[in-house]
Parts: C-alpha cells; structure tokens; sequence
C-alpha cells in the first residue's frame, strides 16, 4: 500500500433505486445510506366554496459505516413514494399516500447479520372543506439502526377558510445535515385566500409560507428557508442565489433540470443548492440539489418535480391544479382549486440506497 | 420495475416498495401485490435518427444527379 492508500480500496457510491440483493465483492470498510421515500400531499377541490390540503411529510434517512466481508449479502428495500391524491368530484377529497420504508439487511459475517436499517416512509397529507379547520402536514418519516438516523420534514398545515384554496408545501426529506426541512403552511388570519406555500429542503430549512391572498412562495434552499408570501427561494449552503446552482457554481437545477446530487462520492453529503422560487404563470422551477421547489399556481408539467431530497410546492388556483412531484425522498405539496378540478397533487420521492466502499 | 404492496399474513399491507417482480416473489412469496408500472419520466425524448428512413427517395435523387454529370461527360 503506498502513501495515498492501495487505489482499489474506494469506490464512488453505487445508487439502488429498486429493491435488490448485492454481494460484497471486497472485504472493506462500506458506507450504507438508506433513504426513505416521501408522502404525497392531499388534494380538493369544491366549485365556489374551496379547500384546504396540507403537504406529505418527507422521507427520513439513515447511514452506516460498516466493515464487510467478501461474499457478505446485503438485502435492499426500496419505498416507493406516496401515490398521487385525485379530486373530480366538487367537495369529495382525497388525502394524500404514506411514502414507503427503505431497509437494508445482510447475511454472512456477523457484522452484516447484525444489519437492520430502517428509513420510514412520510406520512400523507390530508384535505378539508370545512371552514376554520387545521390539517396538520403528514410528519416526516423516522429512521433507526444506523449511526446516523435523521427525521425527514413535516408537510406544511393548512387552515381553511371558506372561498379559499389553501395548499402547503411536502417536507424535505432527512439527510446527513440533519432532519428535513417542513414544508411551508397556508393559513390566513381571516381572509379566505387562494394561495401556495413551499416545499421544504434538507438540513431544516423549510419552505415558504403564505398567509395572503394569490401568492407563491419559494422553496427551501439548503442554506436558508424559502421566503413568506414572496416567490423568494430559500439561499443554497454557502448562501448562492443563482437558479439551480450548487456551491461550486454549477447549475444542478433549475428549469427542466433535477434529481441530481453535487458528488458521487458520498452524494448525500453533496446537496448544496438553492430552493425553487414560486411561480404564478407556467411549471414549477425546481431548486437545486437538495432544495424544495416552490408553491405553484393552476396545472403543471410533469417536469416540475422537486429536486433530490427537496419537497414540492403546493398548488392552489380557481381552475385544475396540480402539484409537483418529487424525484427522490420529498414529500409532495397539496393541491386545491376552488372553482373547476380536478386537483391532484405530486406523487413523493421513491426512496434510494446507495453503497459506497470507503476503505 | 414497478410498484409493489407488501401483506403482512393477515393481507394487511405493511409496505410499498419499488421492485422487480422476481425480487418480490423471492423475498414476500404470495404476499405482495402489484399496484403499477413505474413511469420514468424525465426530459422529451430526442426522436431517434433512422438512417434508412426515405431511401428510396434518395437513391432516386442521386440517379439523376448522376444521369446529370453522364450528359454533362459524353456532352
């Protein structure tokens, strides 16, 4: 072995978006990340009276490093992420989908039999058409059996009042910078409003909220939370402003562009990015790696998801709505109209596992 | 790849996860069930390029290019 190491003894990480087996092929030291999948949002809509929807809760994670030996096997499940919620029929809701548990278990040496990594699911937002009724956000999964367990973002609340449409923001999914960021709330003092909050970031940050009438409120960035009642986005980790970029400039989101990390070594260290800001006309922008994608306004396209570990924005409008979805542990936002539907909200992030030889 | 509800032996379902169907008949025989295919969706497709496509057409326009430069040689 030379001054740097023997060059075989690291690899960059290897991604598992669906559930499988994987046999160790090295006797070594191993990084195992498991993310659990995102909830979706709830979603109504009810002609002239309205509604509200809270955001799903963002998926949570957790992390090993593990010595493993040659020929060990490591079983991987992967959670799937809550279904889309669907409103056609005035005043009949629909709460949003639990995002599903990633697990990771082995056999072999007693190091891998000793395996029982859970990442849970969110849990699901949920709707209401009554007047001054809160619905709390699905809470954000929970991890256990790693060293490093983090609790994936609350969706935003929401509060109706009646001719409003009220949509939160889904929750950030948990990750090494900590548990997820909440998604944002929607609720006003006492004027109905037709209005959109943020989805929520990694690291704590959450989305915007919004307590007036017609606004859309940017995500959570990695570095800072979206901003209230503004399209504002939250700021990336080393407090970057520009669409999309990570902290080493490079756009990673932005208008068409997601489900991206910074690195493939040790990728869930590297999401750096800004939030998405709100948009009123046109699809969601998501924000860059790791940041939520910001509320919305009447039906999108089915690029706008959210970008890695980011929540989506919620989507409120006086026509169909349709929230974003998310691509990888992020709850999505809810979704509400208060004239013609349908309103459906984003299906969450599936969850991931990634393993990645260290030494 | 697709969705999948994992039963618990009551038929109550205790997870759903991304797999393969060979996966879930080896790890949860008879205690799964199908919920949908997994769309992928990410940017438009670029249409494929088909390098065949219109063949005919161009093989008759390089007869009569070539009919063109014949005349032009015997004069």
């Amino acid at each position: 072995m030379g001054k740097f190491g023997s060059p075989e003894s690291r690899n960059i990480a290897m991604f598992f978006p669906s559930s499988t087996t994987y046999t160790i092929p090295y006797t070594g030291k191993y990084r195992l990340s498991g993310l659990g999948a995102g909830a979706s949002g709830a979603a109504i809509f009810t002609t002239t009276s309205g509604g509200a929807a809270s955001g799903g809760g963002g998926g949570s994670f957790s992390e090993i490093e593990v010595d493993l030996v040659v020929a060990d096997i490591l079983t991987l499940v992967i959670g799937a992420g809550g279904a889309a919620a669907t409103s056609s029929v005035s005043g009949t809701g629909s709460d949003g989908t639990n995002g599903g548990e990633t697990t990771i278990h082995g056999s072999g040496s007693a190091a891998a039999v000793a395996l029982n990594m859970h990442a849970g699911g969110g849990v699901k937002g949920l709707f209401t058409v009554t007047n001054s009724e809160n619905k709390a956000g699905g809470v954000g999964g929970t991890a256990t059996g790693g060293t490093l367990n983090t609790t994936g973002g609350a969706g935003g609340a929401a509060t109706h009042l009646t001719n409003g449409a009220e949509a939160a923001g889904g929750g950030g999914a948990g990750n090494p910078y900590g548990t997820g960021g909440a998604g944002g709330s929607a609720i006003a003092a006492s004027t109905a409003i037709i209005s959109a909050a943020g989805g929520g970031a990694i690291g704590g940050f959450r989305g915007g909220n919004v307590t007036a009438t017609n606004k859309q409120a940017g995500g959570g960035g990695t570095g800072g939370n979206g901003v209230d009642d503004v399209p504002t986005a939250g700021i990336g980790r080393a407090g970057q402003t520009a669409v999309g970029r990570s902290i080493d400039s490079i756009a990673r989101g932005g208008s068409g562009i997601f489900s991206f990390f910074d690195s493939l070594v040790d990728p869930f260290r590297g999401l750096t990015g800004p939030g998405g800001v709100g948009v009123e006309t046109g699809s969601p922008i998501p924000g860059g790696t790791g940041g939520g994608s910001g509320g919305t306004k009447g039906v999108v396209a089915v690029t706008g998801t959210s970008n890695t570990c980011g929540g989506s924005g919620g989507n409120s409008v006086n026509a169909a709505a349709t929230s974003a979805s998310c691509s990888l542990g992020g709850g999505s936002g809810g979704a509400t109209s208060v004239e013609t539907g349908p309103a459906i909200s984003g299906v969450g992030g599936n969850g991931l596992c990634t393993i990645e030889r260290i030494g | 790849m697709a969705n999948y509800e994992i039963l618990d032996a009551k038929g109550k379902a205790i997870n759903t996860i991304v797999a393969e169907q060979v996966f879930v008949e080896t790890h949860y025989p008879g205690r799964h069930k199908l919920l949908k295919e997994v769309i992928v969706t990410s940017e438009p497709l670029a249409q494929p390029i088909d390098p065949i496509k219109d063949l005919a057409l161009k093989v008759e326009s390089l007869k009569v290019i070539l009919l063109s430069i014949q005349a032009k040689i015997v004069g």
